[in-house]
């Protein structure tokens, strides 16, 4: 039984008029670090105690804590006994913006419980098991060592990526010691050449071709030959990728970079793995990387077909998310973007039969718009058009220009390039649209999770002591109460719908497929007084079930629906000829 | 080289006797096996004499050890080692004796652990082995809900008759397709149902304790510890676990072999088996491979013919358990994933097709359950399998009850372990001489004046073991050897001063390097070459007179 706690709500919404005032302030104009992550969880909890609770659900390799915000108002139920959202962020460390987006959904719903009527349903009646941070050492190490907006993706497991006993040894280099790893060029003989200089704009490189001569050549990313086996950068810090290693479809890394010795061989994967597998009630997942604008749903390899029914609640939350984000496309993983082996929303759907979108934070263009740079590289070219909103939108701050630098392989170079807050992630002005936008997505993923209720319940006197019972379930949300997905791999326990009374003999009982035709029922069945219902009650739309009984007249009935994802139901009544 | 194997695999291999009718009635499995219950007695005792030391890999669902017990360990750097792993699926008891054994004969002084660490892990699904040498014939481990109705192992086998034991029933069912084989009555034949013959259904003796009218359909466990591995998982079967590696069992199994990379070879003594007929082999492993590639197999075909001369079919069984195809299995894993050369074997098969003294003859399309029987029934005097009795089944009416007692078909009767365990001692003790071992040969360097020096060398592998498996090669898991070059105050003008190779053929496969170096003091370049199952070599590039 849900009881609303606030019956009345305030009557003027806190954000009109600009005069709102937070119980708890966050800038959502900047990024933070693990440890203040895991602060404004703890301003969160220590605020609204009744609806946060926080929870280590494991340790990452360096020993940070997995904290967990279960976030539900208490005072209507435990948020194990209510259909949950699960929100994660940045299980790519250097992806960070997932870990904002995620505390931003926990932080707005909580603002607006007492004056936004869906945020207090969705406070009373749902749970949201956010993680900000699937990667907690890969963030720091982003935060807080010499990286590149792309460097970092992996966690701090010392691994030996060049296979040659040694760990970690040859990772990029801070040459030029500003904080940053950017890239390495090199002047050559006219004719030796790969890149020329822009010449209007002389950062900008410019591929040579045809009877073009070059004088440039592109060296990477700034480094040095550590260990002295003729190679650069071949064995950084880490080396694999923790969304190749979840169970469905997983490969070894040979087939795949990355996937790790096995399933949950991490422990940061292990721990979310360990968490989802003991919480049947999760009914949607949503998880934040980063970046080009793109809220994705499995298959993500061509192993498997979703079913039909299915792929229509994820088109139509699909839909609405294109229309809710801007520049953000709606896509398949293996079919419009890449394969991905083991990826966590293809466990999450295809292993356990939970809706899951992965939102890709942050489209370039929302940004850029309509550049018209004058330089050559500048037409068409990504380098140019980013430069010129490097110097006038940023007024030159995202961008290191070109240095000379005496490499000891390389000899004379030079180092320069984006900065790693250019090109991934949001600047630091557009972050809490970035941010409020993906949450609000979650919300209403929150919302289309079923929802089921009796529509009626009748009964019909056969005579002779005969009734036949028929009851109608409707679901008006986008969601099943059970995916076909999971009634299809047999996950977790079907919805069970049972009738009891007094006295009362259940002989048969099934689903009605056709409205007229009361007697085509599903039969034989086991246990008619207790209905396994494979698939669920249908997303927006009804189940009819009928049982026929003996009992007699006036014996009280009681119909009892259950699910894993979706709130329980009881009708009680008689039976009674309408 | 080849011919002084081949003399070797001749003496190796055991004479084949002819399936003989004992004259006594031998003993019914588990009689004269190890206890299985006091298997970490039986370890420290091996352990405590030879010098061994016992890891915990696991702790079992309920509460038993995971053991394995290392032998010949030593300092010595680049020892390779071998990993020894029985009775994963927990009915082959037979396996778990053999690993014993084995565990007693590399004590102190074996050929083997003179130059080799073995672990051995005799029992590496405690839990199911217990069970079913206790008769429950369950070799699965972990609650699982197969008829998800929410309730768990609810609706197990049951001592219907009461025998005391809960065997099987054959059930009328005009849908099944199997019927009782003319040659044999008691056995299970497939149905010809064209003919218009009746079906029946085997069912393990037990009832409806749920009431869904469905019989016996959600026993006790569920997982198999040997479908559980990432190789081929089968995703959403009941038996294959939650996720790969989702079992104490597997995952101490798996980061055991994954903590050791001097494993040189994997042995596993199971339903798997590739060394009485060691398939052909494909060149290339492809994605969710399962067949052995040819480098592999080779070496496979030669230990075969040391462990059985030519006659492997018969002395050994290739023929995996029903529907057991490798998915999932540790072996596979083993070899497909982490790369290390891995032999499997089932020890023993039955004598379906042999002549048996004393026996009468089936007519030719006899089932294999008859010819099962036939053997059985020479063997332990008609005390393997219960005949069939009618009875009153409560759910289904007249069912028949009896049928197979728990061990007898996966393993042979104690009196044979003996003759087991010689051709496996034997075949150990030659594996002393087979490990990858590195030399350096035609070793040339030449002044070229100017204080500039040209250095050949050949590096050998003179095992007949590679450096590293062919799956080890294509799957890229086990690290390459490595040569690195030294030249104290000088400078390399060609060539690597670290470079890796993939690896050395078994039997003489080699690899020439070169470089090319100044060293205006003349101090002498060194080379050195290391791998993890085949140790170190190092050689001084003394200037050739």
């Amino acid at each position: 039984m849900i009881l609303s706690l606030f019956l009345s709500f305030a009557a003027v919404p806190q954000e009109a008029g600009g005069q709102w005032s937070p119980r708890v302030e966050i800038a959502w104009n900047r990024y933070y670090d693990y440890d203040s992550v895991l602060e404004i969880e703890r301003k969160l909890a220590e605020a609204w105690p009744e609806f946060v609770q926080l929870q280590d659900i494991g340790e990452s390799h360096e020993g940070r804590p997995m904290r967990l915000l279960t976030l539900t108002n208490r005072a209507t139920g435990t948020h194990d006994a209510k259909p949950a959202m699960w929100v994660d962020g940045n299980v790519h460390g250097n992806e960070v913006q997932g870990s904002e987006a995620a505390l931003y959904l926990a932080w707005w719903l909580l603002e607006h419980y007492a004056t936004n009527e869906r945020a207090h349903k969705l406070l009373d009646e749902r749970t949201f098991y956010i993680l900000p941070s699937q990667n907690p050492d890969g963030r720091d190490h982003w935060f807080h060592a010499a990286n590149t907006a792309s460097s970092s993706r992996t966690g701090t497991r010392p691994t030996d990526n060049d296979r040659d006993g040694l760990y970690d040894e040859d990772d990029a280099n801070d040459l030029d010691g500003d904080g940053e790893i950017t890239q390495m060029r090199k002047r050559v003989p006219l004719g030796e050449g790969s890149h020329r200089l822009d010449l209007v704009d002389p950062r900008v490189m410019i591929p040579v071709s045809g009877k073009e001569q070059g004088d440039w050549i592109m060296l990477g990313q700034e480094g040095i030959d550590d260990d002295d086996d003729g190679r650069i950068n071949e064995d950084g810090k880490g080396g694999y990728d923790m969304n190749r290693n979840w169970p469905s479809d997983w490969q070894p890394n040979h087939i795949q970079f990355g996937a790790g010795d096995y399933p949950f061989s991490y422990s940061e994967t292990a721990a979310v793995g360990r968490f989802l597998l003991s919480r049947p009630n999760v009914a949607a997942v949503q998880s934040f990387h980063n970046s080009g604008g793109m809220i994705l749903r499995g298959p993500g390899a061509d192993y498997v077909t979703y079913p039909r029914s299915d792929i229509r609640v994820y088109d139509e939350i699909g839909a609405e998310g294109e229309r809710m984000l801007p520049f953000y496309n709606y896509m398949i993983i293996h079919a419009d973007l890449y394969t991905v082996h083991g990826g966590f929303v293809n466990w999450t759907y295809e292993g356990l039969g939970i809706f899951s979108f992965t939102n890709e934070l942050w489209a370039g263009p929302q940004y850029q718009g309509g550049s018209s740079s004058e330089s050559e590289g500048g037409r068409g070219s990504r380098s140019g058009s980013q430069l010129e909103w490097n110097d006038s939108v940023m007024l030159g701050d995202i961008y290191t220009g070109w240095k000379p630098y005496l490499h000891p392989e390389y000899g004379e170079v030079e180092i320069g390039g984006f900065k790693r807050q250019h090109g991934r992630v949001a600047p630091s002005f557009m972050i809490e649209e970035m941010l409020h936008r993906n949450a609000m997505f979650c919300a209403r993923h929150a919302e289309e999770i079923a929802e089921v209720s009796f529509m009626r319940v009748s009964s019909e006197d056969l005579g002779g002591g005969l009734w036949r019972v028929t009851a109608v379930l409707k679901n008006d949300k986008a969601m099943p109460s059970r995916s076909a997905m999971a009634a299809q791999n047999g996950n977790g326990t079907p919805d069970r719908l049972t009738i009891s009374g007094n006295g009362l003999s259940v002989i048969a009982g099934g689903e009605q497929r056709d409205r007229f035709r009361p007697e085509l029922i599903d039969s034989p069945v086991r246990r008619p007084e207790r209905l396994l219902l494979d698939n669920g009650v249908p997303g927006r739309g009804r189940l009819t079930i009928s049982w026929l009984v003996s009992g007699a007249a006036g014996t009280a009935l009681k119909l009892r629906f259950e699910a894993e994802k979706a709130d329980a139901v009881e009708w009680t009544g008689t039976l009674n000829a309408e | 080289m080849l011919s002084a194997l081949a003399i070797l695999a001749l003496v190796l291999s055991q004479e084949q006797e002819p399936a003989a009718a004992p004259l006594e009635p031998r003993t019914l499995p588990p009689g004269g096996y190890a206890d299985l219950g006091s298997m970490p007695d039986h370890l420290r005792v091996i352990a405590r004499a030879n010098n061994g030391t016992l890891v915990e890999l696991a702790r079992t669902a309920e509460g038993r050890p995971v053991l394995a017990l290392s032998l010949g360990a030593s300092q010595a750097p680049g020892r390779p080692e071998v990993m020894i792993v029985a009775n994963l699926e927990g009915d082959r008891i037979a396996a778990t004796e053999l690993a014993l054994l084995l565990a007693r004969h590399c004590g102190v002084g074996s050929a083997l652990t003179e130059v080799a660490t073995v672990h051995f892990i005799p029992l590496a699904n405690p839990d199911a082995a217990v069970r079913a040498a206790a008769g429950e014939e369950v070799w699965r481990g972990g609650a699982v809900d197969e008829d998800r109705d929410g309730l768990l192992d609810e609706d197990g086998p049951r001592d219907l008759d009461g025998d005391g034991r809960a065997l099987w029933m054959r059930v009328p069912d005009p849908s099944a397709s199997s019927r009782p084989d003319p040659a044999d009555a008691r056995a299970t034949d497939t149905a010809e149902r064209a003919e218009g013959e009746s079906g029946g259904r085997l069912l393990r003796e037990g009832g409806d304790a749920d009431g869904d009218r469905e019989l016996v359909e959600d026993p006790p466990g569920g997982i198999r510890v040997d479908v559980n591995f990432p190789q081929r998982w089968r995703e959403h079967r009941s038996e294959s676990g939650p996720f790969a590696l989702s079992t104490p069992e597997g995952r101490g199994l798996a980061d055991f072999l994954l903590a050791h990379p001097h494993i040189a070879l994997v042995i596993v003594l199971d339903d798997q088996d590739n060394s009485a007929e060691p398939p052909k082999g494909k060149d290339r492993m492809e994605r969710d491979a399962s067949d052995l590639l040819t480098g592999d197999a080779a070496l496979l075909k030669l230990w075969s013919k040391r462990l059985y001369g030519d006659d492997g079919k018969a002395a050994g069984s290739s023929k995996p358990r029903d529907g057991a195809d490798g998915a999932g299995s540790f072996a596979d894993w083993a070899y497909f994933q982490v790369g290390a050369l891995t032999l499997t074997s089932s020890l023993w098969s039955p004598p379906l097709d042999a002549k048996l003294e004393g026996a009468e003859e089936l007519p030719k399309d006899a089932s294999e359950e008859a010819k099962l029987l036939r053997w059985a029934d020479l063997t332990y005097g008609g005390a393997a399998f219960v005949p069939w009795s009618a009875f009153n089944h409560p759910q289904r009416g007249a069912v028949e009850i009896g049928g197979w007692l728990p061990l007898v078909r996966a393993n042979p009767p104690i009196e044979e372990m003996e003759g087991i365990a010689a051709r496996w001692t034997g075949f150990l003790d030659s594996l002393a001489s087979d490990f990858a071992r590195l030399e350096w040969d035609r070793v040339e360097v030449t002044d070229l004046g100017g204080g500039v020096y040209e250095a050949r060398a050949t590096l050998v592998n003179r095992g007949l073991m590679p450096t590293m498996s062919s799956a080890g090669a294509q799957n890229r898991r086990p690290r390459p050897l490595m040569v690195s070059f030294e030249v104290p105050g000088g400078e390399i003008l060609a060539g690597r001063k670290v470079q890796s190779v993939e690896r050395l053929d078994g039997l003489g496969g080699t690899r020439e390097f070169r470089w090319m170096y100044r060293s205006d003091s003349g101090a002498v370049a060194q080379a050195r070459a290391s791998s993890q199952t085949a140790g170190e070599a190092l050689v001084s590039l003394e200037v050739s007179r």
